[in-house]
C-alpha cells in the first residue's frame, strides 16, 4: 500500500521505552496514588463537610457593616498597605547595590558577587510567613515586623531578578564605556541602567504587588495589618465580620492588581 | 635649567638659548604617539591572534587599517587602550608602556586622550543623542555630571552640541538614540569621542553597515576633523575606496603578522585586493 511506503520512514506513534524508564513511571505513579489517598479529602469526608460548610457560609451571611467596625477595618486596610508600600521601596533600594555587587560581569568586586546572590536565594528560599515569624519572635507583634518581613521578601525577588536585568543589558554600550576610561559606577548608571530600567521598573510592580497579597496573611501570625483582624473575627467565632474583612480584602487586590496592569502597559 | 620656549623672554637668553628656543617644535614627522613593538597577542590558550606585530604611528598621520576578516585588526586596536592585554611584546602609547600590572586610573589615564570609536556605535539606546555624545566626559574628574544631559553643567552641554553640529545631527540632539539611522547612530559615537578633545582618534569599522553614501560621509567626517584640529587618526576598513582617500597611510594585516605599510598614494585599489586574495 503506497500509505504504509510513505509513513515507513515517520517516527512510531509511541516510542519504545527502557526498563528504567518503565520502573520510573511506575514509582512516580505509585507516589502520586499513595499522595492522594492519604492526604486528599475522602468523598465520605466531603459529605459531612457539605452542610458544615453551608453553616459556615450562613454564619457569614450578611457582612457586617456596623460603621464603627467598617472604619476599624478601613484602618487596618491602610496599615497594610502601609506596610506593603513601606517594605518594597525599602526593599528595592537595598536591593540596588545588592543586585549590583551580584550581576556577573558587572560587579565591582567579581570574587564576592556569589556571596551576594547566595544572600538573595537565601531571603527568597524561606516562606514569608517563616520571616514574619522570625521578626515577630525578634522585635515583637505588630507592623514593624511585618514591615521587615516584606523587605527581607522583596531583596530576595528584586535582588534577583534586577541582577538579570543587568547581566542582560546590552553589552556594546558598556565597552564603549569602559574604552572612555568611565569607572565601574558610570558604566552601571550610564549604560547598563538606562537598559535594564523598563524591566526593573516591571519587577519592582510585581514586587509591589506580591507585598500586597502578602502583608495581608502577615497579620496572621501576628506581623499587623488586615490579617490580624481577620485572625481574631475567626477566633472568636464573628464570622460575619471575617466575612467583611475578605470581601475587603478581595477588593484592595483586585483594584491593586488593576492599577498596576495599566501602569505596566503604560511603560511598555 | 628646564626652558620653555613659550614662557622664556628672549632678552635674557643667551645666544644659544635663544637659538635653542626659537627652534621649531618637530613637526616634519610630529611625535611618535604609539609604538608597538614585537607585539604578540593570543586569547586564552589559542593560535595567537597577533604575531610579532611592529608598528609606529606619528602625530598627525591618517593610518587605514586593513586585512581579511579574523585577521586580528580589532584585536591590534583593543590592545591599543588596553581592553586586551598583549601576551608578549610592549605596547607604548603617548610614551607610557603599558603593562600588566596597570590599574584602572593608568588605564584610564591613557585612555582620556583617545577616542575610540567601536565598529557597533555602542550608543545607549534609551538616552538622548546629547546624553550619548556627554558621556565622552565619563572618565574626568566629576564626571558623573556627564551621565545624564540634564543635570550636565552648561558649558559641557554647550561642548556636546558643538561636537553634534560638527556631525551635523544638532536637530537631532533630543531624539532617543533608537530612533537614529545606522549612520546617524554612527555620527553621534563620533561625536561622543570628538568631545573628548582626544590626541588620537582610533575607530574600528566605522563605516562598516552603513550605505555607501552614509559611509563616506561617516569617513568624511572624520577625516575633516583629523584634518582640521590635526588630530591623529586610525582606522579599520573592509572598503579598499575608503583606505585610499580618507588614509594617507595604509598598513595590512594578514595571519597575524603586517603584510603590507605603505603611503596610499604609491597604492592602488588593485594591490591592495590582492591581499585578500590567495
Ligand atoms: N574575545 C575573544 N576571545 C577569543 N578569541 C577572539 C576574541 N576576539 C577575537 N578572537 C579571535 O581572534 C581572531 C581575530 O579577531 P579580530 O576580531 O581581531 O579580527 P578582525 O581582523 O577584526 O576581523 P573582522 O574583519 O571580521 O572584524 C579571530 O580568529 C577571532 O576568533
Ligand atoms: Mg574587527
Amino acid at each position: 500500500m503506497a500509505d504504509h511506503a510513505i509513513t515507513r520512514d515517520a517516527p512510531p506513534r509511541i516510542r519504545s521505552i527502557s526498563a528504567l524508564q518503565f520502573t520510573a513511571f511506575v514509582v512516580l505513579a505509585a507516589i502520586v496514588i499513595a499522595s492522594i489517598s492519604q492526604v486528599a479529602p475522602s468523598g465520605e469526608r466531603l459529605a459531612n463537610a457539605a452542610p458544615r460548610m453551608g453553616r459556615l457560609v450562613a454564619r457569614m451571611l450578611p457582612p457586617e457593616t456596623d460603621p464603627a467596625f467598617l472604619w476599624r477595618v478601613m484602618e487596618r486596610l491602610i496599615e497594610t498597605f502601609q506596610i506593603a508600600i513601606a517594605g518594597t521601596v525599602i526593599g528595592i533600594v537595598i536591593s540596588l547595590p545588592i543586585a549590583w555587587m551580584s550581576a556577573r560581569r558587572i560587579t565591582p568586586v567579581a570574587a564576592t558577587a556569589f556571596l551576594f546572590k547566595g544572600l538573595v536565594s537565601f531571603f527568597r528560599t524561606v516562606p514569608d510567613l517563616v520571616w514574619a515569624l522570625v521578626f515577630v519572635a525578634s522585635v515583637g507583634l505588630g507592623a514593624a515586623a511585618g514591615t521587615m518581613t516584606i523587605i527581607v521578601d522583596t531583596i530576595g525577588f528584586c535582588g534577583r531578578f534586577f541582577a538579570e536585568a543587568m547581566e542582560d543589558a546590552d553589552k556594546k554600550p558598556q565597552e564603549a564605556l569602559e574604552a572612555i576610561g568611565a569607572s565601574r559606577f558610570s558604566v552601571l548608571c550610564g549604560a547598563v541602567i538606562p537598559d535594564a530600567l523598563p524591566s526593573m521598573v516591571n519587577t519592582a510592580l510585581f514586587a509591589l504587588e506580591k507585598a500586597v497579597r502578602s502583608s495581608v496573611v502577615l497579620g496572621l501570625v501576628g506581623a499587623g495589618g488586615i490579617g490580624q483582624e481577620l485572625k481574631v473575627a475567626f477566633d472568636l467565632f464573628q464570622y460575619r465580620n471575617a466575612s467583611t474583612i475578605i470581601i475587603a480584602i478581595f477588593i484592595v487586590v483586585i483594584v491593586m492588581e488593576y492599577l498596576t496592569d495599566r501602569l505596566r502597559a503604560k511603560l511598555a | 635649567m628646564p626652558l620653555s620656549a613659550t614662557k622664556a623672554d628672549p632678552g635674557k637668553l643667551k645666544p644659544a638659548e635663544i637659538v635653542d628656543a626659537l627652534r621649531p617644535a618637530p613637526t616634519a614627522r610630529g611625535e611618535c604617539l604609539i609604538a608597538l613593538s614585537d607585539v604578540v597577542k593570543a586569547y586564552g590558550n589559542g593560535k595567537p591572534v597577533l604575531n610579532g606585530v611592529s608598528i609606529s604611528v606619528h602625530e598627525g598621520e591618517t593610518v587605514a587599517l586593513i586585512g581579511p576578516n579574523g585577521a586580528g585588526k580589532s584585536t591590534l586596536l583593543k590592545t591599543l587602550i588596553g581592553l586586551n592585554e598583549a601576551s608578549a611584546g610592549s605596547v607604548t602609547v603617548f610614551g607610557d608602556t603599558l603593562s600588566r600590572r596597570d590599574g584602572r586610573r593608568q588605564k584610564a589615564r591613557l585612555r582620556q586622550q583617545i577616542g575610540f570609536v567601536f565598529q557597533h556605535h555602542g550608543l545607549v539606546m534609551r538616552l538622548s543623542a546629547l546624553s550619548n555624545v556627554l558621556h565622552g566626559k565619563l572618565g574626568q574628574k566629576g564626571g558623573w555630571r556627564a551621565l545624564h544631559h540634564s543635570i550636565a553643567p552648561t558649558e559641557w552641554r554647550a561642548e556636546a552640541m558643538t561636537a553634534l553640529t560638527t556631525v551635523r545631527l544638532a536637530d537631532k540632539a533630543g531624539d532617543r538614540a533608537d530612533q537614529l539611522s545606522g549612520g546617524q547612530a554612527q555620527r553621534v559615537a563620533i561625536a561622543r569621542a570628538l568631545i573628548r578633545k582626544p590626541l588620537l582618534f582610533i575607530a574600528d569599522e566605522p563605516s562598516a553597515s552603513l550605505d555607501p553614501a552614509a559611509g563616506h560621509e561617516v569617513m568624511q567626517t572624520f577625516a575633516d576633523i583629523a584634518e582640521k584640529t590635526k588630530t591623529t587618526l586610525v582606522f579599520t576598513t573592509h572598503d579598499m575606496d575608503h583606505a585610499l582617500s580618507y588614509a594617507r597611510r595604509v598598513i595590512a594585516l594578514k595571519n597575524g603578522r603586517i603584510c603590507l605599510d605603505a603611503e596610499s598614494r604609491d597604492l592602488r585599489t588593485r594591490d591592495l585586493e590582492a591581499i585578500f586574495h590567495g
